[in-house]
């Protein structure tokens, strides 16, 4: 099974979203990072057949997604950044629902409507209604319903926002798991979800694709750019006006600065071990990592 | 579980549809009650075993020119010597003013009946001699055709009244209510794109909406249309038989040759189908929209529109008309027209060029043919292709 | 830094959103050509119109206008609470300087302007059109001689005596209207739920009856040549009518806005006992 994307285009008036973009997805977990606005859930949108793309097309198998139509949704999974519920339902029924839609017979619904639910953890709130969840209780309930036909595509924009660590944890075991026989095409603000899930990374920025990489081969990349150094408060307001600054931790003897740079910052500047975090402020900026 | 359930589940869910419905029942069945005049009531009561005999005093030849030559000016004394025994036999049994009352009601009918019997056979004589035009002709054959009148004694008036314009307005109230968020409201919920990736989320979730739109509307039709009738049966109670529809008060010398109780007939059927088409015009605008609100309000207006043009800017200048003319065609055409059919079928209306003269009711039934036909392809596009937002 | 955040500032930027609302420049430009449509083309007035008072000034005023007021109070005004609800802003407000009440305060106010606002541009434009087609205004000829009405007015005397019953049925209105915004976040609910109110009062007031709320009906001020007629008792003379309708609204009113400001009271209670309960 081979989803790919040719020459996809989408522009908002003058503004261009996603700019000519080929990808080409096979088995496996697939990141899609970037900053703001670098149009990571309109591409997301033009892959699942819900917006219409200014130019290129979407084909699985060499087929387009638009003559596939119903054969092309009936593999597809989809979780949208914003989860979309009906307030006065409760979480059982908007699963028996949406498996409807998905065309799942009644008993085999059940079943699957049972072990997703346990597998999201919401067994015991399975009769209430989702206009009483949180947040992380929505999401978890997008999630099931994403899984609910057992997609060949699984398709998850921000998956993971409003989750805590250990459902974050238990979740990314959940796709490893599902990973090995389909697509899963992540996109997210969360470096750590890709980087210990994902098998290639796809860096978008200002609707262009930067990289389109394996995980290992972008740490390669990154091997003798990034540093570990200890500077005093003025330096590092020179650092920051010369380099692209990772974290800074103030501790006694000053502070503990990571710093992405093709060059050795300071004197005392070490070599570090370079993490998908560095990648990502290498090729989008220190400005953004409050985004990371 | 179907998704045509669901569906309607999500329609009918609504409560605040229920508890507005409930409101606008209450003061629809307060109003109506209230317009019911109890004399008038008890007259057409005591009155009905002598209404054959009423309406065979009006066609009597004798008693007919005798009242033509008096020229309709005749007192009770004068024509009771000329009417049957019977109706004598049915008021003696009231006394005093009543008995008096009584007395000058059936003058009235027999004399009310007796003109219109003329002025029908004038509206004849006229148009016989009118020029050829197809219009003349459609007249002429409505008129020859027309079922004898009978005296206005059946309580058919107050019945038809009340779909001239309120219980459209009310059961299109309550349809706008529960159909306007149909699919804005999957916007507003960000369901849209999950719903848009699911296998059946397209066809099948389109034409569920539909249905479960059109099933709303009629039921909502059905039951103001019933309670409507019970209404009516409580206070001006049931009429105890079908009339002529040109022997009521409200289609005096219309060109129609129905009958009360099949026009009754189908504007209960014209209001569901009606309903119907307003759902779907409804729901087209709810694919647009993306709110409720916006979708409830445009819909408002498209259906004022057709209420405005159709009643309250014809009934300052056209009352009564059966002349369909280009300045009232949009109303006579409106949605509201077919919920109604009062206006276009129970007047009987017409639509005339040079060339041909057609019933306007035909006109309207193609009109809102072609607007459920649009609205649905529209609402199919709109669904399906508009760019998901959320 | 100066704060600019007074309560003046507040009623001018919640006034300038509803003035500039695309709804109320819809609607205001509908009125306008409609107006200058009974104005200026005469086979129009012949067709469409029904002369009111043997003024078209009048008949604009006392006939038309009050359908576009409540057209823009039902679609402008119906959102104000409902769709900061619905946007979560209600709670983001609450932790600002100047507070809920005073925020809630400034958006009645606003909207009370708006009401009075509409209507005088309404007059205005009526004025305007009856000046430029040259059409008589007869201000001083008794409104509805013919009539024999029970209140005699100039016309002059009539167009005041129009324009602040129709502002004061305006801010009932939009007063009401407020009111039910205030207890919902779906924007449906105060649209659909003023268009069912104006609906009903409509009703009554074309049907007459019931008699005493055919009386005490919005439309005797949105129509307010009906008022210098008398009713038949308890109503009596048309003096006595026009001093209950008022006397009533005034009492609404007063409590809608009340309730309008204190509209969350039961939240607050709750988070002071909730607060209580952690002291201890």
């Amino acid at each position: 099974m081979k989803l790919e994307t040719h020459n996809l285009t989408k522009n908002y008036g003058e503004k261009c979203a996603v700019d000519n973009v080929n990808l080409e997805f096979e088995q496996g977990i697939y990141g899609l990072l970037g900053p703001n606005g670098a149009g990571k859930t309109t591409l997301i949108k033009m892959i699942v057949g819900i917006l219409p793309p200014t130019k290129g097309t979407v084909t699985l198998d060499d087929t387009l997604i638009s003559k596939l139509d119903e054969k092309y949704r009936d593999l597809l999974g989809y979780m949208p950044q914003d989860i979309g519920y009906y307030r006065t339902f409760t979480a059982k029924q908007f699963l028996e629902y949406i498996a409807l839609l998905k065309g799942l017979e009644p008993k085999e619904a059940e079943k699957k409507i049972d072990t997703l639910l346990d597998m999201v953890g919401l067994s015991d709130a399975k009769g209430k209604r989702l206009g009483q969840f949180s947040g992380g209780m929505i999401r978890r309930v997008g999630i099931a319903q994403a899984l609910l036909n057992d997609p060949k595509i699984l398709v998850l924009d921000e998956p993971t926002a409003g989750l805590d660590p250990k459902e974050r944890i238990h979740f990314r075991n959940i796709l490893s798991e599902l990973s090995l026989d389909r697509i899963v095409i992540l996109s997210t603000h969360i470096v750590s979800d890709v980087e210990s899930i994902a098998g290639k990374v796809i860096l978008l920025r200002l609707g262009k694709v930067i990289t389109f990489d394996t995980n290992e081969n972008l740490l390669h990349s990154m091997e003798g750019k990034v540093w570990d150094a200890t500077v005093t408060h003025q330096e590092l307001d020179r650092l920051k006006t010369q380099f692209t600054i990772g974290n800074a931790f103030q501790k006694d003897s000053g502070f503990e600065v990571r710093i992405v740079s093709d060059v050795k910052p300071t004197e005392n500047a070490t070599p570090a071990e370079p993490s998908l975090e560095d990648v990502f402020i290498y090729h989008f900026g220190g400005l953004d990592y409050d985004n990371i | 579980m179907t998704i045509f359930r669901m569906e309607f589940h999500k329609i009918v869910s609504k409560k605040y549809v229920w508890i507005f419905a409930i409101v606008i029942a209450t003061f629809y069945a307060i109003t109506l009650s209230g317009s019911s005049s109890s004399s008038s009531r008890f007259y057409r009561k005591a009155l009905q075993p002598v209404f054959d005999e009423v309406n065979a005093a009006a066609y009597d030849p004798a008693i007919s020119s005798y009242i033509v030559e008096k020229q309709f000016n005749v007192t009770v004394e004068e024509i009771k010597p000329l009417l049957s025994p019977e109706i004598e036999k049915t008021i003696e049994s009231y006394k005093g003013q009543t008995y008096q009352r009584m007395w000058e009601k059936v003058k009235d009918y027999v004399v009310n009946l007796v003109i219109r019997i003329d002025e029908r056979k004038a509206t004849i004589a006229k148009l016989e001699a009118s020029p050829n035009t197809p219009l003349n002709r459609y007249l002429l054959n409505k008129y020859t055709n027309m079922p004898k009148i009978q005296a206005n004694m059946t309580k058919w008036d107050s019945w038809i009244d009340t779909n001239k314009s309120v219980l459209p307005i009310v059961i299109a109230f309550v349809i706008l209510l529960g159909t306007s968020g149909v699919f804005s409201d999957e916007y507003t919920s960000k369901m849209h794109g999950i719903l848009l990736t699911c296998k059946k989320g397209r066809k099948e979730v389109f034409w569920a909406k539909l249905s479960a739109s059109a099933l709303f509307s009629a039921i909502c039709a059905l039951i103001f249309q019933l309670l409507n009738a019970i209404i009516a049966a409580l206070y001006y109670g049931v009429p105890f038989t079908n009339t002529p529809l040109n022997s009521l008060t409200l289609f005096y010398q219309m060109p129609t040759t129905l009958s009360a109780m099949e026009l009754y007939i189908l504007e209960i059927l014209g209001s569901v189908v009606g309903a119907v088409v307003l759902s779907f015009v409804t729901l087209c605008i709810s694919s647009i929209c993306h709110s409720n609100f916006l979708s409830f309000f445009i819909s408002g207006i498209y259906f004022a529109i057709g209420f405005i043009l159709s009643n309250a800017l014809e009934a300052n200048f056209e009352q009564g008309g059966y002349i369909s003319r280009l300045l009232t065609l949009p109303g006579d055409v409106s949605t509201f027209s077919l919920m109604s059919l009062v206006n276009v079928l129970g007047n009987g209306k017409v639509f005339a060029t040079a060339n041909f003269a057609i019933p306007t009711v035909l006109l309207t039934i193609v009109v809102q043919a072609v607007v459920f036909v649009i609205a649905i392809a529209l609402t199919f596009y709109f669904y399906n292709r508009r760019e998901v937002i959320a | 830094m100066k704060r600019r955040s007074n309560f003046a500032n507040l009623v001018t930027v919640e006034l300038r959103a509803l003035l500039l609302d695309k709804w109320t420049l819809m609607l205001m430009a509908a009125y306008t050509l409609f107006t200058s449509a009974i104005f200026f083309n005469e086979s129009f007035r012949n067709s469409r119109v029904q002369l009111i008072g043997h003024n078209l000034f009048i008949t604009v005023t006392n006939h038309y206008l009050p359908l576009f007021l409540i057209l823009m109070v039902l679609v402008v005004i119906s959102p104000v609470f409902a769709a900061d609800k619905k946007d979560g802003v209600v709670d983001l407000v609450d932790t600002c300087r100047n507070g809920k009440v005073r925020w809630r305060l400034s958006k009645v106010a606003a909207a009370l302007l708006y009401g009075i606002a509409i209507v005088l541009v309404g007059f205005l434009i009526a004025f305007l059109m009856s000046v430029l087609s040259r059409t008589p205004l007869n201000p001083d000829s008794i409104a509805f001689e013919t009539n024999k009405p029970a209140l005699m007015l100039t016309n002059a005397q009539f167009f005041v005596f129009s324009f602040f019953m129709i502002v004061f049925c305006t801010c009932f209105l939009v007063l009401f209207t407020l009111f039910i915004s205030s207890r919902t976040s779906d924007l449906l609910i105060p649209l659909a739920g003023i268009a069912m109110f104006v609906g009903i009062e409509f009703a009554i007031f074309s049907f007459g009856r019931p008699y005493f709320l055919w009386n005490l009906n919005i439309f005797r001020l949105f129509v307010p040549w009906y008022l210098l007629f008398d009713s038949l008792p308890p109503f009596g003379p048309a003096i006595r009518t026009l001093i209950i309708i008022l006397s009533v609204l005034i009492i609404f009113s007063v409590v809608l806005t009340f309730l309008t400001l204190h509209a969350d009271r039961k939240l607050v209670k709750v988070t002071n006992v909730k607060k209580e309960e952690s002291k201890i």
